[in-house]
């Protein structure tokens, strides 16, 4: 049978690997480091570029490796998950996360792991988490317009660009492999975080 | 060349015959040639060749180019079922392929294909040149002159070498337009030739290739060395001379340096005697070589526990940081597997929209309920709490756990910028948690749902949000510089 493999679980298999599979997501954050506030936002500061390395390694594994099954058959997209675009929402959604990262120090899944190991400021961004969320339910009758505005649908980037798939996906590829030479360059020789904010890296990150 | 000549003279420069006894303490002592990354890279090629071939001869339908007998292809398919089957399997060992040579080639470009491989083992300098032109002739009976030295390939094996170097990615780039079909109908049939062509050419090199390492008996020490990567010396000795010189030359060098720091650390003033010119050439490179191996050694005893064990216990206990394409690659593998399982990515902000519906739920049903946006999660005819993220952000609790709790970075503390107060922190992290649960709300997901998940299905939208991310986060960055520089 082909993935995925959702419909054959029984609900208590489903809801164990999906424990599981958070258990790895967990470990990994952790392990990249994203536990601490000032790695995460180093990224904002170009002072330690982990959070587009690591998130770009991540998509390029996860997207090679689904297209890889696709092309073979072995996985059923049309099955799998494709979060709809609505382009307005997403984009203000997307401007509004960024600016809570900076100032919060965290998003929300990597907030989760630093409070589980510790870290009191991740206890204030999640209870932020939940205010915001009742927030949004309140103003919900409110914005419901825009929240439903520039809907495409499931719209993929190979059907917006009107592309193969397997050009974008090499085109994601050499993005990746572009923004870790840049991210490499910025760390060292470049040292822009220096050069923006005046101060050497190891400077104020203690 | 000429100087180390005059520091080395028990190392000739140019084969001289052997004494029997000479010979034979030769034939006895192994030396290193392959890496075991080579060796594993060198049968992983082998096979994938023989499926490839073995597949691919099948596989051929144009009459003007099918080449094997009738039986042969029925054979085959009659192994693999159906015909789609075996194309499907040709496909997936040549990915497999690819990706392997793709990793090999990105990642060793510059030390190996360039330095070592391009360099090293298959420019064809001078000696090389007159060794085939000396070959040829002695195949044909024509001459007796001795062969010029080889280094490491000789010059037969770099001709190869260089014809496989420049076939091998005709190979994988026609393979893959043939796969996806990249190109117009014209471009596909002339990928399907050259495809054809560029591996009937490594084939018939390849013949020669097995028959020299299977068959040839003088070449036996090299066959062998393809499982144990050592060579008899006496072997590089007689065919590769060039390559053996260096490896002692090499040998002696590091002997002298020994015994130089041995002859220091005994305090003894008349051993500089065993040096001879190199006394001063090495007088740099003792203080940084020779005083490492010594500080290890006598505190072996008392290292912590997460430098100690293997690799992987020292990766799982180690107190820092990952490198974060490893940590990227692990966070993938999770990815796919999600997808492949669950067929859905990883997600965080809706566990926490799914707890505040249920509290809510729970709290004032009828109000909870009634609210266009709670009331979704609430009428969905079971608890809103029975859900794929719910469950994932309770497993990512455990594994943030597990992993600080191994590598000991379990802390009460508080993170911030080192200017700021803590009142500040708490409440710039709650404002923070506010602004990016409504974002996330907007978005229908947040890093990991939209970008992280929503990216790697190529979705549009899950595009759109992260730059807008990044674009909002390096423009607070530079508002917020008091509160993190």
């Amino acid at each position: 049978m082909n993935a995925p493999y959702f419909e054959s679980f029984s609900l208590g298999v489903y809801l164990t690997l999906a424990v599981v599979i958070g258990f790895f997501f967990g470990f990994f954050l952790e392990r990249a480091g994203f536990s601490s506030a000032r790695k995460l936002t180093g990224q904002f500061y170009f002072r330690d570029w982990s959070v587009l390395k690591v998130m770009f390694t991540a998509i390029v594994t996860a997207m090679l490796g689904l297209g890889y099954l696709s092309a073979l058959g072995w996985i059923d997209m049309s099955l799998v998950y494709i979060p709809p675009t609505y382009v307005w929402p997403q984009l203000l959604g997307g401007l509004l996360l960024g600016t809570g990262f900076i100032m919060g120090g965290y998003c929300p899944g990597t907030s989760v792991v630093a409070a589980v190991v510790g870290r009191l400021d991740a206890l204030f961004f999640l209870a932020g988490i939940v205010a915001g969320g009742v927030v949004f339910g309140l103003l919900y009758p409110a914005v419901e317009e825009f929240y439903v505005s520039g809907s495409l649908g499931t719209l993929t980037l190979p059907e917006w660009l009107d592309l193969n798939v397997g050009i974008v996906i090499l085109a994601v590829v050499a993005m990746a492999v572009g923004a870790f030479w840049v991210a490499e360059k910025s760390e060292g020789e470049w040292d822009l975080f220096a050069k923006t904010y005046g101060k050497s890296t190891g400077e104020g990150n203690e | 060349m000429a100087t180390e000549t005059a520091k080395f003279p028990e190392i000739p420069e140019k084969p001289v015959p052997l004494s029997p006894q000479q010979a034979e303490a030769m034939a006895q002592k192994q030396i290193k040639k392959h890496h075991v990354a080579i060796i594993l890279l060198h049968w992983f090629n082998a096979t994938v060749w023989f499926l490839e071939v073995a597949t691919g001869a099948a596989l051929i339908s144009s009459p003007e180019f099918r080449f094997a007998p009738e039986w042969y292809i029925r054979m085959v398919e009659t192994l693999f079922g159906t015909r789609s089957n075996l194309l499907h399997f040709h496909i997936a060992v040549g990915l497999a392929w690819i990706f392997v040579f793709a990793i090999y080639g990105t990642f060793g470009f510059r030390t190996y294909l360039l330095r070592q491989v391009y360099r090293k083992e298959i420019a064809l300098d001078r000696d090389d040149i007159r060794w085939l032109m000396v070959r040829a002739l002695r195949l044909l009976g024509r001459s007796d002159e001795p062969l010029p030295p080889q280094s490491n390939y000789n010059a037969g094996q770099k001709l190869f070498a260089l014809a496989v170097y420049s076939l091998v990615p005709v190979i994988m780039i026609t393979g893959l337009m043939m796969t996806f079909h990249w190109g117009s109908p014209e471009w596909i049939r002339a990928a399907i030739v050259a495809h054809f062509t560029a591996v009937g050419l490594i084939v018939s090199g390849l013949m020669v290739h097995v028959y020299m390492a299977a068959v040839f008996p003088e070449e036996k020490p090299a066959f062998f060395s393809m499982f144990t990567g050592k060579v008899n010396e006496l072997f590089a000795y007689r065919h590769h001379f060039k390559w053996w010189r260096e490896y002692k030359l090499e040998e002696l060098k590091w002997r002298r340096k020994l015994e130089l720091a041995w002859a220091r650390t005994n305090g003894e003033a008349g051993a500089g005697a065993t040096a001879t010119g190199d006394e001063m050439a090495t007088s740099e490179e003792r203080n940084t070589t020779f005083t490492e191996p010594t500080e290890p050694l006598a505190s072996a005893q008392e290292r912590p526990a997460a430098e100690r064990g293997s690799w992987l216990r020292r990766a799982l206990r180690s107190p820092n940081d990952w490198p974060p394409y490893a940590a990227g690659f692990g966070l993938g593998l999770t990815l796919l597997a999600s997808f492949i399982l669950m067929g859905e990515g990883l997600g965080a902000s809706s566990a926490f929209v799914r707890w505040t519906a249920a509290l809510l739920g729970a709290v004032a049903p009828e109000q909870a309920a009634a609210s266009p946006f709670w009331g979704r999660y609430l009428g969905e005819g079971q608890s809103p709490l029975v859900n794929f993220v719910v469950f994932e952000v309770i497993g990512v609790m455990i594994g943030g756990f597990v992993s600080g709790w191994l590598g000991g970075r379990l802390k009460v503390m508080v993170e911030k910028g080192p200017r700021i107060s803590n009142r500040r922190r708490y409440a710039l992290a709650f404002t923070g948690g506010m602004l990016s649960a409504i974002g996330a709300r907007f978005a229908r997901g947040c890093t990991s749902g939209q970008a992280l998940s929503g990216g790697a299905v190529l979705a549009a939208g899950s595009w759109i949000f992260m730059m807008a991310v990044f674009a909002a986060g390096f423009a607070g960055a530079y508002l917020l510089r008091r509160d993190w520089t």
